[in-house]
């Protein structure tokens, strides 16, 4: 009813009511000499016309176009008020702020920490999972994979890229890789390369043109066809001085003679080898010419280009076509007979696929640590706020508006919020150095990691939404209190509004600081319990060295190559044993084989880790024997070919039984058979959670196959690692063109294994202790503020002869109860969300209730210290003195 | 504002008072601006010390009955910038003679 008779009084007079409105902008102290005017202005164009009710809808509107008008007058005046006041503000508020250096230096401290951290984080974060990939209409890019036996992914086969190239209509563009790591020999010392090997369609898929030469020519590409490289910037200017008269030019990869044909932009990012320095053709057979060829292994990847228009659910309705209908013209083998199809998903989730989880979380982590800051501030505003009051009722009795007095605390909030945000900048700037020297190596995409203008837009909106959130609550506060009031006020307390939302902040706080240390426990257990388990060796003072020989060597003289550096390295005074291996456990390398049992109807072999290591290589890793013999010097080419196997493919396949006299077939199914001679324990190859233990060994003798690149395993007395001159010494005096590729002690090996893991667990240490010491901070503030606003009540007490021992526990209380009611928030808050962790834990529930309980329990202990000083502040009151106060 | 910067709109508005047309109202009457044009330039004019303004007694405007008026009055520099920026608006120098109507507060 009000609410009508409203709306009728503005239809009546509509011109005035505007007017009116319009006046709320102009100040106060102009506001009723500037209405009163234009309010005689218009009446009295009223007056010569005729009464509103009868003035017809013309001169109506005459009317309200002229009260509009005074808009741009009372903006006018506006205008000056505000840059006045608002340069007024600024000076005071700084001087306000220079005034508590110590209160000023802590809230831009915690906000920059706040702002630089995340801005840090997202810097990273960014280029990998928001950010296209450097690639134009990188959204068209698909990857394919075959299903492996288990489901899992698997590489696809030539054939099946032919297939698919030959029948799908949905691609521009298709083309396939696989790694490559050719010897770059010349006049500087041989190194080995990253590098790729790729069908002519690579770059046209990339849509990546090179800055010298040209890209690959499709008639090239074809078994013996030209040998043509294209060479990465980098590679360029390191070992070819940047001159453009490179092209054309023969360089030498694995003892090959290649000519150069391009050399691509140093912009060029290769996210499908990010390290990648150099490729050539795969020159594979496109007749696919038997079954038996490697044009029918599983070992490429294959990526696409859709065509404009075609999108992930068209494309993956064709392929499946194309895979349940198989035509005479493209034959399949059993083991790429595309029964389930392939899977097909874009590049950018693809090449994100592991990565992912560890960084979401930890982009989660910091977005916690920010609000956990932003609570912080806040808190220590409305403390700050609290103790003015006495200032801002003094300035409100002189004449300040209350919406002056808010705009002035507005201000200084968000004075202080800009200092932050900027100091925040040069935070971001280290933070993000730190984070590229923490992060696991061949991180995806390190390169575009930097501070640019997303992280910079980042910050700032970051910084304003803190600025808001820390300017607003204070303000609201100090626009409804009591200003009048508290001019009368001094120590008794009329504030507990004020109080409630304090407490509220810091429930909020120690919850969100509860969400991350739970986190963080996790984690680190999860690192605890996967560094417990036993690699299967012993790591420790062990060398490794990979040695990669020429490809111009045959098979005797790659074995002979070996033996003598074998026999060369155990000279080195201090090397106490020295053994061959084709592959180092926890080192990245995954070579594996079928194994077939005599006597075994299954297609499709145990998928074992193949090595082919020296004889005493077993006893000297310390690699427990659990049955019948090891591999020893007898195990020659001629001898009756042996193998010992592991534990696990022992127990997977005979249970209890004794394996030991069974035949088995390793590799290819034309393959010799092996006689099984003993069994071992088990090896972590991939990581010390893989699960995949399977594994034969044999003498590289009696394998089928010579390995051109294996490792040395060395240890001596003392520390082998300053031995590493003489024993490289000691292998080139075999043959100085032979590059060793990778030199490392095991234990690092075995530490880079769970680097990812690590890198969030360092992260998320790190923002768990900055929001415990925030979140003691906040208690510590919460409970001070409490204790002397109640120094009277509390002199009272003391006064009327309660115990000191008593106002201890009451203040000692307050904060428990604060403290408990964050971690009850805090536990279903974790509760709820550790679960996204779970990629990222091993050995623990992400719901482990030690964990959950320890954390709770450290929070309480650091809430009672917060909560301890005030407290001893508060016994030492001294009644008289409080209650004279008054 | 500086000296003889003064805009045509501003000119024409102190000639008015100076030619006694002294209330903002009557101002907009006779030099046909809109009044969004004619109090802001009021504004500034006042507050570079062309100007000064007072308000007439609401006895008086109740009396009539008419919105209440507030008077404008030239002040020394106003009277020197105006003679300066008639000069350079030739055409305001032959308006019509000056409207003796001065504020008599005991009456209007």
């Amino acid at each position: 009813m009000f609410l009508i008779i409203q709306w009728r009084r503005l239809l009546s007079k509509p011109h005035l009511h505007l007017i009116a409105l319009l006046g709320i902008i102009v100040p106060l102290r102009l506001r009723a000499d500037w209405r009163q005017e234009w309010e005689a202005e218009l009446q009295h164009r009223e007056q010569l016309l005729a009464g509103w009710d009868r003035l017809d809808f013309r001169n109506k509107l005459d009317l309200m176009r002229r009260s509009t008008s005074a808009f741009w007058d009372a903006l006018w005046i506006q205008r000056q008020r505000w840059e006045d006041e608002m340069f007024q503000d600024l000076r005071y508020g700084s001087r306000m702020l220079l005034k508590r250096p110590g209160f000023t230096l802590t809230v831009i401290f915690i906000l920059s920490l706040g702002v630089g951290a995340s801005t840090a984080i997202f810097s990273a974060v960014n280029p990998i999972l928001f950010e296209s990939l450097p690639y134009p209409e990188a959204r068209q890019m698909m990857m394919m994979w075959d299903h492996g036996p288990d489901g899992a992914r698997q590489e696809v086969t030539f054939g099946t890229y032919r297939e698919i190239s030959e029948r799908s209509r949905s691609f521009e563009s298709l083309t396939v890789m696989r790694p490559w790591q050719p010897t770059l020999t010349g006049q500087a010392e041989p190194e080995r390369l990253e590098g790729q090997r790729v069908s002519a369609s690579y770059f046209d898929v990339l849509r990546v043109m090179p800055t010298l030469g040209r890209i690959f020519d499709p008639s090239d590409d074809r078994p013996n066809g030209a040998k043509v490289a294209i060479l990465s910037d980098k590679l360029w200017q390191r070992r070819f001085g940047a001159d453009s008269g490179i092209i054309g030019r023969q360089i030498s990869l694995d003892d090959d003679n290649y000519t150069v044909v391009g050399v691509m932009p140093n912009t060029f990012e290769n996210v499908l080898a990010p390290s990648g320095d150099v490729w050539t053709l795969l020159q594979y057979d496109s007749s696919l010419p038997t079954f038996e060829s490697r044009e029918w292994g599983h070992h490429l990847r294959m990526i696409g280009r859709l065509r404009s228009g075609i999108g992930r659910d068209e494309v993956s309705r064709d392929i499946d076509a194309i895979a349940r209908t198989q035509t005479s013209e493209f034959p399949r083998p059993a083991w790429s007979a595309l029964k389930n199809g392939l899977i097909v998903n874009s590049l950018q989730d693809e090449i994100t696929r592991d990565i992912k989880p560890a960084l979401l979380a930890i982009f989660f982590a910091v977005l916690l640590v920010l609000a956990i800051a932003c609570v912080n501030v806040t808190n220590l505003l409305l403390a700050r706020g609290a103790q003015r009051r006495g200032e801002f009722a003094i300035r409100n009795a002189l004449g300040a508006g209350r919406l002056r007095v808010v705009r002035q605390l507005v201000t200084e909030s968000l004075l202080l919020t800009f200092l932050g945000g900027a100091l925040g900048m040069l935070v971001a700037e280290f933070g993000v150095r730190a984070l590229i020297a923490l992060s696991p190596p061949g991180l995806l995409r390190a390169s575009a990691i930097r501070v640019d203008a997303a992280a910079f837009a980042f910050a700032i909106v970051v910084t304003m939404l803190i600025g808001i959130v820390v300017a607003l609550i204070p303000a609201l506060h100090a626009y409804r209190a009591d200003l009048v009031g508290s001019l009368k006020l001094t120590s008794r307390q009329s504030v507990g509004g004020q109080q409630l939302i304090r407490q509220a902040l810091v429930v909020a706080e120690v919850a969100l600081a509860l969400v991350l240390l739970v986190s963080a426990g996790l984690l680190m257990i999860s690192l605890q319990r996967l560094f417990a388990i036993p690699a299967g060796f012993n790591a420790s003072n062990l060398l490794t060295l990979r040695v990669q020989t020429s490809r111009r060597f045959d098979t005797q003289a790659t074995q002979r190559f070996f033996v003598q550096s074998l026999n060369a390295v155990r000279q080195v005074p201090g090397v106490t044993a020295v053994e061959l291996t084709s592959q180092l456990p926890l080192s990245g390398d995954v070579d594996q084989y079928g194994v077939h049992f005599e006597n075994d109807n299954q297609k499709v072999g145990y998928s074992s880790f193949r090595y082919a290591v020296s004889p005493g290589y077993l006893e000297m890793m310390e690699i427990p024997l659990r049955r019948g013999r090891s591999l020893d010097s007898h195990d020659v080419a001629a001898a009756p070919l042996a193998a010992v196997i592991s534990e696990s493919l022992a127990k997977h396949k005979f249970g209890d039984q004794d394996p030991i006299g069974q035949r088995v077939r390793l590799g290819p199914s034309d393959g010799p058979w092996h006689t099984i001679v003993g069994v071992v324990g088990d090896v972590k190859q991939t990581s010390l959670a893989a699960s995949d233990l399977h594994a034969f060994y044999t003498t590289p003798d009696q394998w089928r196959f010579s390995d051109n690149t294996m490792s040395l395993v060395i240890r001596a007395a003392g520390n082998t690692a300053s031995l590493m001159p003489a024993i490289r010494e000691a292998i080139w005096s075999v043959n100085k063109d032979q590059p060793i590729v990778q030199v490392a002690m095991m234990d690092d090996l075995l530490a880079a294994s769970e680097a990812e893991r690590r890198f969030a667990l360092i992260l998320f240490e790190t923002f768990g202790l900055a929001a415990l010491a925030l979140a003691g901070a906040g208690i510590y503030g919460v409970i001070s503020y409490s204790v002397t606003e109640r120094t009277r009540e509390i002199g009272v007490r003391l006064a009327l002869g309660a115990e000191r021992r008593n106002v201890l526990s009451l203040i000692m209380r307050q904060g428990l109860k604060l403290t408990l009611s964050g971690i009850g928030l805090g536990l279903l808050l974790a509760w709820a969300v550790t679960r996204l962790l779970t990629n990222l834990l091993y050995g623990v529930s992400a719901t482990d209730p030690l964990i959950f309980g320890g954390v709770a329990f450290v929070l309480i202990v650091v809430a009672l210290l917060a909560c301890y000083w005030p407290a001893r502040r508060a016994t030492r009151i001294d009644p008289l003195i409080a209650l004279r106060q008054e | 504002m500086g000296k003889g910067s003064l805009s045509y709109a501003a000119t024409v508005i102190l000639q008015a008072i100076s030619s006694g047309y002294l209330y903002g109202f009557d101002i907009i009457d006779i030099t046909g601006l809109p009044g969004g044009t004619v109090y802001p330039a009021l504004r500034r004019l006042e507050e570079a010390g062309y100007l000064s303004s007072q308000w007439e007694k609401p006895n008086i405007a109740q009396a009539e009955p008419r919105p209440q008026r507030k008077y404008y009055e030239l002040t020394r520099p106003g009277r020197e910038i105006l003679a300066e920026a008639v000069k350079r608006y030739r055409l305001l120098e032959r308006t019509p003679p000056r409207k003796q109507r001065r504020p008599k507060p005991s009456r209007a």
